[in-house]
């Protein structure tokens, strides 16, 4: 097993580039004292405002989507699912005391299968690339961060998926298309692969983060200031407070999301026990029981809709899946409603982005898997 | 990581560059100093994300827009590298098509010039490497633009968090979830990597 940075990965992927010559240099000094209304803009910054402006006509098209309610779709039906509005707040108050019994330990380890890419295949079929990993992220800033993850490998991302692709003639490569990439791809089934190490030292973390208090006591801090938990869970709306007189409505869809990511990562009992209060008083987010989470076992799922951004029209809802027995968080994922955007090509009702959480809490263990 | 750090320009005993800001406010030759400590600096992180001729225009705009907003600096922040580069990042975020395009081009670019394919050692290396930088510099591409940004402004800029906070103004907490989000993405993809992967990619 090969230890791997990813960060020094990253950074040997940019060449070092020539310094600005003496011209560019002189000619920028002059630029910046000229009054810009009167000078004459380079084409490139002049295409850049002109986008800058459909970008801004694009944010307010969805925040006008987001708040509107308006003609809703309908939302899809799972087999199994029903909704239970009336028992929803009572596990997440009962998750909240829970959460605040737990103690800190030395690491907060976070083990999960995803298929964070999925693939829209011809044959109407969804297609994921998996992975499984293993967080280890120490409560000290002077221990080493690790994080073991490995492939699980390309195929059918559900049992509903499996079943298509099998009618399809189980074809073992196909020509596939996502939302992040706008070129076709072709895929081929693959297995699980080896088990990766990234280790980060406690002398790198402190060098890169120039601090010397673990970040997240820094978001413990900010959790504990007035207002500080939306702010924590939702930064975007302050920022979009300051930019423009109208508040943003975070939509559904989103709180979730924020939510997931801090029930999910090295968080203080108290923080954790907050946000699912927080979670109980959501307007938007209704509760469905009997939802079936990646690995197949079923929850009670928090449900948020939520619309993709740039006026694709594409809807979906996401669940945040919560065993209401161990109020553990199982996972997360996404159901469209109504194609467009992110998703292309797969079909409504179609349940994609899997998350689901094998472990996830404080452990005095060293980090290992 | 290896990068040498930036080569700091000795300040006047007691002279920061907030102070230098605040007397532009009346002689605006003294920004001169700030153009010329942080000017080359600038110019090389966006060459990096962007490309040698855009980081002509962009650094410069940067110091022009800073120039014109030097009243409204924090007199309380001693250093003014956050702010140029939130002004800078703001720039970039114009030309997200061509940071795109950017990333596409790496992931397909032999790395030094290519192998030679007389020594099989060497085949074996490079091909290793680019089994790497391919879906490396996809997951970058494929990164949240505001992600991409954390990532970058730490790893390139090599900019605290604290730092990174202030150039775009976020909350601290912010910035370590997107950092640790970006991180693990290109885990994902760097986990992918392994030689019995089966895939290929087309255009």
């Amino acid at each position: 097993m090969t230890d791997l940075n990813e960060l020094t990965e990253v950074r040997a992927l940019f060449d070092d580039p020539p310094a600005p010559s003496a011209q560019v240099v002189a000619a920028a000094r002059r630029r910046m004292a000229e009054d810009g209304r009167s000078e004459r803009r380079p084409w490139r910054l002049q295409a850049g405002l002109a986008g800058l402006t459909a970008a801004a006509a694009a944010v307010t098209l969805a925040v006008a989507t987001l708040g509107g309610g308006g003609s809703e779709p309908p939302r899809p039906e799972q087999p199994g699912a029903t909704e239970n509005k009336v028992g929803g707040n009572n596990i997440l108050l009962a998750a909240a005391a829970k959460a605040e019994r737990e103690q800190v330990g030395r690491y907060y380890r976070t083990r999960t299968v995803a298929e964070p890419v999925v693939y829209a295949a011809p044959g109407g079929y969804v297609v994921a690339r998996k992975s499984e990993s293993d967080e280890w992220a120490p409560r000290s800033i002077s221990d080493a961060y690790v994080a073991y993850h490995r492939p699980l490998g390309i195929g059918p991302a559900t049992g509903a998926d499996q079943a298509a692709w099998r009618k399809a003639g189980s074809p073992r490569k196909f020509r596939v298309r996502t939302a992040d990439d706008p070129r076709t791809i072709t895929l081929a089934i693959s297995g699980p692969g080896e088990w990766e190490t990234f280790r980060t030292t406690g002398a790198e973390r402190k060098r890169l983060c120039k601090c010397d208090v673990e970040p997240w006591m820094e978001r413990e801090k900010l959790a504990s200031a007035p207002g500080g938990l939306e702010r924590l869970l939702f930064p975007e709306k302050q920022k979009q407070a300051r930019l423009g007189d109208r508040p943003l409505r975070i939509d559904p869809a989103n709180r979730l999301l924020g939510s997931y990511d801090v029930l999910t990562e090295a968080a203080s009992p108290k923080v954790r026990a907050a946000v699912f209060r927080l979670l109980a008083g959501q307007p938007g987010i209704t509760m469905v029981d009997g939802v079936r989470d990646m690995r197949g076992r079923t929850g009670v799922a928090l449900v948020g809709r939520g619309t993709t951004i740039g006026g694709a029209g594409g809807v979906f809802d996401v669940q945040l899946i919560i065993d209401p027995k161990t109020y553990q968080v199982l996972g997360k994922q996404y159901v469209v409603v109504t194609k467009g955007g992110r998703f292309p090509g797969v079909q409504p009702g179609a349940v994609v982005e899997r998350h689901a959480v094998l472990e996830a809490g404080w452990t005095n263990e060293s980090p290992h898997h | 990581m290896t990068a040498p750090p930036d080569v700091a320009i000795p300040s006047p005993e007691g002279v920061d560059d907030a102070s230098v800001i605040e007397r532009s406010w009346h002689e605006p030759e003294r920004f001169g100093a700030i153009f010329d400590a942080y000017f080359t600096e600038i110019h090389r992180y966006v060459a990096r994300r962007l490309d040698v001729h855009v980081a002509d225009d962009i650094a410069a705009e940067t110091f022009h827009a800073a120039f014109r907003k030097r009243r409204t600096y924090d007199l309380t922040r001693g250093d003014a590298r956050p702010w140029l580069y939130g002004i800078a990042t703001n720039l970039i975020g114009r030309h997200r098509r061509d940071e795109t395009r950017k990333y596409r081009a790496l992931a397909r670019l032999p790395i030094d010039g290519g192998a030679t394919g007389h020594e099989d050692r060497v085949a074996a290396r490079v091909s290793a490497q680019q089994q790497v930088r391919g879906p490396l510099a996809d997951a970058v591409a494929g990164l949240p633009a505001k992600q991409r940004d954390v990532l970058l402004l730490v790893v390139l800029a090599e900019l605290s968090y604290e730092e990174v906070a202030q150039a775009l103004g976020v909350p601290f907490g912010t910035v370590c979830s997107r950092f640790n989000r970006a991180r693990r993405k290109l885990r994902e993809a760097l986990g992918g990597t392994n030689p019995l992967r089966d895939e290929e990619r087309t255009r």
